[in-house]
C-alpha cells in the first residue's frame, strides 16, 4: 500500500492579490472541491488535500515560521506544501500541482 | 560507436540530444509541438536519424518532460525521469560543484537546489507568465526587436527603465507607456530582463536558499540581457553551459547511460529511428474497475496497442493490448495526436 501523499495549501483570501488573477484560489469552496476531486483521480486516492486559511490566527499559530515568512515577504502566497516542504510559493494550477507531487514522489520514492 | 539517446517532451518544444559514450553531443534537434507531440518527436527522431554515424548504435534511451510518459512509448524508453532530476544531473555534469540550478524555459521556470551532488529542494513555476521566456518573446515582438537579438540589445542599456515584472499583462501596459514615453529600446530590453528576473526571484526563488556556483539553463539563458540581470540580483557569477536550451535532454541521455552502464546485460528498449515513420494514436479512457477512475491512456501504433499508462495500479502494467472489459471504457477527450 503506497503511503498517503499530504499536500498542504496556504493562502490568505484577505490579502492582496496579483492583478492577474492566475492560478487557483483554493479558498473558494468549490475550487477546492474540483482540486481535491481532480488530484484523487490522478493520484488514486493518495493524495491528502488540506487549505488553511492563514488570516485565521489559529493558523498563523501553527506554522509561526511560514506566517513570519510571509509578513516579511520571504515567501508568497498562495503556499504549496508536500509532506510539509514548501514546492510552489506563488501562484499555480491543476497541471502544476500534479507535476510537483509527481516529481516529489519519484524523487523520494524511486 | 555507442550512443545515448535523451528526450525532453515539453509542452512547447521536444528536445532530442544523441550523446557519444564520453557525453559530447554528436546531434540535436529542436522541434516545436504546435499542440502534436507525437509528430514533433518523429520530425526530431528524423532530424537526429541523419546524423548518426555509420556503425554506430544507440545503447539505451532516456525520457523526461511533461510528455515523458508518451516520447518514452512512441520511442522506446529505457530510462523515465522527472524534469527535475534531469535538469540537476546534467548540471552536475558541466558543474560538479553546483549548488543552485535556474532553469527558465518558453513556458516555466524551476529551481534546484544541490547540496553535494544531490537534489534537496526544488521549485516550480508555470503560471505566472511574467517569470517564463514567453513574455520575452511576446514583448519583443511588440517592440519589432528580433527574440534571437534581444539579449545583444538589452546588455547595451545605460538606464534601464523600471517594467512592473508582477504580471504578464501589466508588465505589458507598462512596457507600452515606456515606449511612448520615448525611452530607447535598449533600456526597455534590460528593464524587461530585469522585470522577468524580478518575477522568478519573487516567485519560484522565494525563499530557497540560492548559493554559488549557480549554473542557469533553459532557452532563457541563451539572452544574455537576463544572464546579465540575474547576476546582478544574485551578485555572483552565473555560469551557462554550453547547449543550455538542451539541457533537459542532457539529463536524460546521461541518465540512460549511468543506467545502461550498471545493467549490461540489459538491452534497449528503443524501438529505432523507424519510430519516425509509424502512425501512432492516443485514446484515454477511464478506468472503472475501482472507485479510484484511474484516468488511462494508450498508445496505438499501425492499430497495436504497444504502451499503457495512467494507472495507479498494475492492473494495465504489461498487457497494454488488455481491453477495457471489466473497467468499462469511457472515452475522454482524445489526447495527444496521430501524425502522417
Amino acid at each position: 500500500m503506497n503511503p498517503t501523499i499530504r499536500v498542504t495549501v496556504i493562502d490568505d483570501s484577505q490579502a492582496e492579490k496579483c492583478e492577474g488573477r492566475c492560478g487557483l484560489d483554493l479558498s473558494r469552496r468549490e475550487t477546492f472541491i474540483s482540486a481535491a476531486e481532480a488530484l484523487d483521480r490522478l493520484f488514486a486516492g493518495r493524495i491528502q488535500l488540506q487549505y488553511h486559511e492563514l488570516s485565521d490566527p489559529q493558523v498563523g499559530a501553527s506554522y509561526p515560521d511560514i506566517a513570519q515568512k510571509v509578513a516579511t515577504g520571504s515567501l508568497a502566497l498562495p503556499l504549496l506544501l508536500v509532506n510539509g516542504k514548501v514546492r510552489i510559493s506563488g501562484y499555480f494550477d491543476i497541471d502544476l500541482m500534479q507535476r510537483v507531487i509527481q516529481t516529489e514522489m519519484e524523487i523520494e520514492e524511486p | 560507436m555507442t550512443l545515448y539517446l535523451g528526450i525532453d517532451a515539453g509542452s512547447v518544444a521536444t528536445k532530442l540530444v544523441l550523446l557519444s559514450d564520453n557525453a559530447e553531443v554528436v546531434a540535436s534537434a529542436y522541434v516545436h509541438v504546435h499542440g502534436k507531440p507525437v509528430a514533433a518527436l518523429q520530425q526530431g527522431l528524423k532530424q537526429i536519424a541523419n546524423h548518426v554515424p555509420q556503425h554506430a548504435t544507440v545503447r539505451a534511451v532516456g525520457a523526461t518532460g511533461s510528455g515523458r510518459q508518451l516520447a518514452a512509448a512512441v520511442v522506446g524508453a529505457d530510462v523515465i525521469k522527472n524534469e527535475i532530476t534531469s535538469q540537476a544531473v546534467a548540471a552536475l555534469h558541466y558543474a560538479p560543484e553546483a549548488q543552485t540550478v535556474i532553469e527558465i524555459g518558453g513556458q516555466d521556470s524551476k529551481i534546484i537546489i544541490l547540496r553535494n551532488g544531490m537534489v534537496t529542494d526544488f521549485g516550480m513555476n508555470t503560471v505566472c507568465a511574467a517569470g517564463t521566456g514567453s513574455f520575452l518573446e511576446q514583448q519583443a515582438q511588440r517592440l519589432n526587436v528580433n527574440v534571437e537579438d534581444f539579449g545583444q540589445r538589452a546588455v547595451h542599456s545605460r538606464n534601464p527603465v523600471r517594467i512592473v515584472g508582477r504580471c504578464a499583462v501589466f508588465a505589458q501596459s507598462d512596457m507600452i507607456q515606456k515606449q511612448q514615453a520615448g525611452y530607447p529600446t535598449e533600456d526597455i530590453l534590460y528593464g524587461l530582463c530585469q522585470a522577468l528576473v524580478r518575477n522568478y526571484m519573487g516567485n519560484v526563488a522565494l525563499g530557497k536558499e540560492i548559493l554559488p556556483p549557480v549554473v542557469f539553463q533553459g532557452g532563457v539563458a541563451l539572452n544574455r540581457g537576463i544572464v546579465r540581470a540575474l547576476e546582478e540580483a544574485l551578485g555572483v557569477d552565473v555560469m551557462v553551459p554550453p547547449r543550455c536550451e538542451l539541457m533537459g535532454a542532457t539529463g536524460a541521455a546521461l541518465l540512460a547511460q549511468e543506467e545502461s552502464e550498471e545493467a549490461e546485460a540489459k538491452e534497449t528498449e528503443f524501438n529505432g529511428f523507424q519510430a519516425s515513420e509509424a502512425v501512432y494514436r492516443t485514446v484515454c479512457f477511464e478506468c472503472r474497475a475501482c472507485p479510484a477512475g484511474c484516468e488511462v491512456s494508450q498508445l496505438y501504433r499501425d492499430d497495436q496497442i504497444v504502451a499503457c499508462w495512467g494507472g495507479r495500479c498494475d492492473l494495465w502494467e504489461g498487457q497494454p493490448d488488455r481491453q477495457p472489459g471489466m473497467a468499462q471504457a469511457r472515452p475522454t477527450a482524445p489526447r495527444g495526436s496521430g501524425s502522417k
